[in-house]
């Protein structure tokens, strides 16, 4: 809202100059936003924001009133009073309010005989200034008495309303209305209007009618002043597309107690500024009276809050000040609250109004005292972190993507995904269900900008529709694209290429699973098996399910060649997806110390020769099932494939280390578990051995 | 003899100085100074000394072999040192898998954010990021259809779902399962219905606190935002001016002034002692407890901190500017 400083300063004698002003006003709860130095009336204006519960500060007086209040100066009020000569309003003109429950005062005045022309040039530059072209004198002064007194008005040429009647009543269906700006609108039955005998003239709160308006020949006017119900008006205003002036008051507050008031000031100015003679009376409507309300502060209550001793008498003396009237008596102050004041209906905003004359920032400033509390994170906060920490240990840079993405965003199958109801856009649709395409997302984009060798993680929320509703779930996402070496520049091994040597360091699949597994095993998962299998974002049997005692964690593999043209990824790209909160309820962190064997071991290797079907998990197995209480460990250290075993063969090199926890193991008992573990695999998974 | 011990001695001396490596001084070693070396071999001549002259012979002997030893020693030394210069390696060459991992800004920040409160006795809880209404709004005395809900345009899911707008909406929630005193601190994700430009978003973080104790007052509200803006930044003047938010009643707005980003007062987010109404709401009696309650923009504080004039930044996930920034 525009306020020019010397309209203000009819209603305050103001000693702060703009700048000060604006801090002050600021202060007290009605922020600056900007300060013009010279407006269209000479002034300086001052642009503020009024807070939504403040309807009493969207008008020039309720402004001085905050001045006047941390200046401690009286304010002085506009006069209402009219000189009415003619006959009474009530000969002229009716008002039946049909819906009370949407208007709760209608009062009216009459000037007949007016001359309607242009205003003159101190209304029209204080219009200009507040940010209002200037109409005509009638209209104009409707506009200034709503600046004003923060009361919005209307202005019916009383020629063009039948019998002078007004009817305030929610449209009936299929009423239309041609409104002030010319447009024709359609009302609903929710909508409040104002309407002569038989049909609607004026969208109550909102925006007169054409057909009644003010024009160069009227000559008999009324002036409406009421008061709406504002969420009405609100919700109207919305639909119809229309926020205007008056809207905007009615949606915060007007004050039932000033509606008369105004309805007389605006007589009087038209009468001042276009002749006429006012007829007598208010014609004024009230089905809900409006009534002051009394409360009570305590002194002490108001110190409590605040951090600061004060008394009845200064409580007193800062509500006075805000126009407030007080009495003490028993030590409490009794309040009386002006009816523009909808805003402070119990104690604590009677605090509140004490505090900000006294200054915030004039209030102490101190620490809690009392028995401190236990400062902790929460358990998933402490998991997080952890993570990071590993994750961060590994290499992996932490990135965060949107939670909201497109609307086609694609799901993992049994997963309902949750759309939002009022997108913003096409690509702001969808809550995601995974994080894996934003960390995909941003390997591809990093890629475009010339950065090749790139490893990401995020942790985040995602979400799925479940049968209680939508609900989130923690993941940990991981990607890796390029080399880990961005800069490798030795060739420690004479017998490898440079090509090959850095081809090494590319980005796989087992780059990515050793990244899982030192995560899991260093968050105290165990009993982690990798399934082939997972679909969708994964690369066909490039991918692993990923499940510990059989409870699925996530997965992890190389991406789908559908993901890579669809973000454009023009090198493979590998990555993971973990349940977090699957994690926090298998992970094992208390454990029981198992001392190391203090024996010595005995290394066998051996070369075994499998068809490629046979996975290196069944390996393991059949030795374990062998001969497990003595095979301490199984390393694989080779894998070879070529013409001297033939085609769909491999042959992985195994060490296994042979201990026991009770003695140092004979050659005899080594040879036999060996002889045992070759017989089995033989047997089992049709094993031969070389060397 | 002694003219021979002399040369002897000069010669071992010279290859001492001639020698170049350690494998020569050695061998330096072995052939004047060993069991067979030259020098010691005089001794045997010792015999045919006279009687008289023996002790002083050997005593010769000795010294020349002392002094040979000796020089030997030095040459050891003088060589071990300028083998290792002479074998250097280039040490500006760059190392083998530099890892450059770090947080993200946001996560930084909330990370630093959450150390401060934890260090000032707050607990920190978690809720969802989809919310119901009665949190988000109801419990928070927001009045039903009211301008105060302009500011707090939300995305819907359906009729009693939305994506939180702030995370204040954890106090109902709290105060449903706890019972005071009590020191709570939220942080993460928020949404609101809006367009997006360098400082506006439909996603950004929120650090949400509250405190309901006996006798909080407004001052130890003061105290406490003071305190955090000290940690989070260093020295700081801090302002609190009116403002309305419908949970808290007096509602202030937190502002501060920090040198290091010019003269101006940078909102931080708004404050103020927690409505009765909502303590009321929750089973809390407010003529026995109090508290007050904030909630900080997150992303502002990186942005005020390093000068950032862009928040789709922190989205967009630019390796570059990702690397630029370290944990405090």
């Amino acid at each position: 809202m525009r306020i020019p400083l010397d309209w203000v300063h009819e209603y305050v004698d103001s000693r702060l100059d703009a700048s000060q002003a604006s801090e002050t006003l600021t202060m007290m709860g009605l922020e600056v936003e900007e300060v013009e130095d010279t407006g269209p009336s000479g002034s300086p204006v001052l642009d503020i924001t009024v807070m939504s519960n403040r309807g009493d500060c969207l008008s020039m007086v309720g402004v001085a009133r905050e001045l006047a209040a941390d200046e401690d100066l009286p304010l002085k009020v506009p006069s209402f009073e009219m000189q009415a000569e003619g006959s009474q309003a009530a000969d002229s003109a009716s008002i039946e309010i049909q819906d009370p429950d949407l208007c709760y005062r209608y009062a009216a005045t009459v000037i007949k005989g007016i001359t309607v022309g242009p205003s003159p040039e101190w209304m029209a530059k204080r219009l200009a200034a507040a940010g209002m072209r200037p109409i005509n004198n009638v209209v104009d002064v409707t506009n200034y008495v709503m600046l004003e007194t923060g009361q919005p008005l209307h202005a019916f040429d009383l020629d063009l309303l039948p019998e002078g009647a007004i009817v305030v009543r929610r449209a009936k269906p299929g009423e239309k209305i041609t409104t002030l700006d010319d447009v024709e609108r359609d009302l609903k039955p929710e909508m409040l209007a104002i309407c002569d005998r038989s049909h609607p003239i004026a969208v109550a709160g909102v925006m007169g009618g054409s057909d009644t308006e003010v024009t160069q020949g009227t000559k008999n006017v009324l002036i409406e002043s009421a008061c709406f119900n504002g969420a009405s008006v609100r919700s109207t205003a919305r639909e119809l597309g229309l926020q205007t002036e008056a809207s905007y008051r009615f949606e915060r507050n007007v004050d039932l107690g000033g509606t008369a008031n105004a309805a007389i000031r605006a007589a009087e100015l038209i009468r001042q500024l276009a002749g006429g003679t006012i007829q007598q009376g208010v014609v004024d409507v009230c089905p809900v009276n409006p009534e002051e309300r009394t409360l009570t502060l305590r002194p002490e209550r108001a110190s409590a809050l605040l951090g600061v001793e004060l008394t009845a008498e200064q409580c007193a003396g800062y509500l006075n000040r805000l126009s407030l009237q007080t009495e003490i008596r028993d030590g409490a102050v009794q309040v009386t609250v002006p009816t523009f004041r909808n805003d402070v209906t119990q104690e604590v905003d009677l605090v509140e109004e004490v505090g900000r004359v006294f200054g915030f920032n004039n209030l102490p400033t101190t620490l809690i005292t009392g028995p401190s509390l236990q400062g902790k994170d929460s358990r998933q906060g402490q998991l997080e972190a952890e993570t990071r920490r590993i994750l961060f240990s590994m290499g992996m840079q932490e990135v965060m993507t949107h939670s909201i993405v497109a609307q086609d965003a694609p799901a993992p199958e049994d997963v309902r995904p949750v759309d939002l109801r009022n997108a913003l856009s096409a690509d702001v649709a969808r809550l995601r269900p995974t994080l894996l395409s934003g960390v995909a997302q941003v390997l591809a984009e990093n890629f475009n900008r010339g950065v090749r060798d790139l490893a990401v993680f995020e942790i985040g929320a995602v979400f799925h529709s479940g049968e209680n509703g939508p609900s989130q779930n923690i993941h940990v996402a991981g990607a890796l694209i390029g080399s880990r070496w961005d800069n490798a520049w030795t060739i420690p091994d004479k017998k490898l290429s440079p090509e090959a040597f850095r081809r090494s360091l590319d980005a796989d699949f087992y780059q990515a699973k050793g990244i899982v597994e030192g995560m899991l095993a260093q968050l105290g998962v165990e009993n982690v098996e990798y399934t082939s299998g997972a679909a969708g974002y994964w690369r066909a049997g490039h991918a692993a399910d990923v499940a510990s005692y059989g409870v699925f964690l996530g997965q992890l593999g190389e991406t789908s060649l559908e993901i890579r043209e669809r973000l454009d990824l023009k090198l493979p790209a590998f990555g993971f997806e973990i349940s977090l909160d699957r994690i926090a309820q298998s992970r094992q962190t208390l454990k029981q110390w198992q001392a190391a064997s203090r024996y010595p071991a005995v290394k066998r290797d051996i070369a075994a020769i499998v068809d490629e079907a046979v996975t290196y998990r069944q390996l393991l197995d059949v030795i374990g099932q062998a001969a497990s209480e003595l095979v301490e460990d199984v390393r694989l250290f080779d894998v070879y494939r070529g013409e001297q075993i033939g085609a769909g063969m491999k042959s992985l090199g195994l060490s296994l280390v042979f201990r026991s926890s009770q003695k140092t193991l004979t050659d005899t008992e080594v040879s036999e578990a060996m002889s045992r573990i070759l017989s089995a695999l033989a047997d089992e998974l049709n094993a031969a051995f070389r060397e | 003899m002694s003219e021979d011990l002399g040369t002897l001695k000069q010669q071992a001396l010279e290859a001492v100085s001639g020698a170049s490596n350690a494998a020569q001084l050695d061998e330096i070693d072995t052939r004047w100074l060993g069991r067979k070396g030259r020098i010691t071999q005089l001794l045997r001549s010792i015999g045919s000394l006279p009687a008289e002259e023996r002790p002083g012979f050997g005593q010769k002997v000795n010294a020349a072999k002392a002094e040979v030893a000796e020089a030997l020693e030095e040459r050891r030394k003088d060589l071990a040192g300028s083998a290792d210069a002479g074998e250097g390696i280039d040490v500006t060459m760059p190392g083998r898998l530099i890892s450059r991992a770090r947080p993200h800004p946001l996560r930084a920040a909330m990370e630093d954010i959450k150390r401060i409160f934890i260090g000032l006795g707050f607990e920190v809880v978690e809720s969802p990021e989809v919310e119901q209404y009665r949190f988000n709004f109801a419990s928070l005395n927001y009045p039903p259809d009211h301008p105060a809900m302009d500011e707090q345009m939300s995305f819907y899911v359906d009729d009693e779902h939305l994506l939180r707008t702030q995370t204040t909406a954890v106090q109902g929630r709290v105060f449903g399962n706890r019972k005071p005193p009590m020191r709570i601190c939220t942080l993460g994700r928020c949404y609101r219905y809006e367009a997006v430009d360098a400082t506006h978003g439909h996603t950004f973080h929120q650090v949400d606190c509250f405190v309901v104790d006996r006798h909080i007052t407004m001052a130890d509200l003061k105290g406490t935002l003071y305190q955090f803006a000290s940690e989070m930044f260093g020295e700081v003047e801090v302002r609190f001016r009116r403002d309305f938010f419908p949970f808290v009643e007096p509602g202030a707005d937190f502002a501060v002034k920090w040198g290091h980003a010019g003269d101006r007062w940078l909102e931080l987010g708004g404050a103020g002692m927690i409505h009765p109404n909502v303590l009321r709401m929750g089973g809390i009696d407010p003529e026995e407890w109090s508290g007050f309650a904030f909630g900080l923009g997150i992303e502002r504080m990186p942005m005020i901190k390093y000068g950032i004039n862009d928040l789709r930044l922190f989205y967009e996930n630019d390796a570059r500017f990702l690397e630029q920034f370290q944990a405090d």
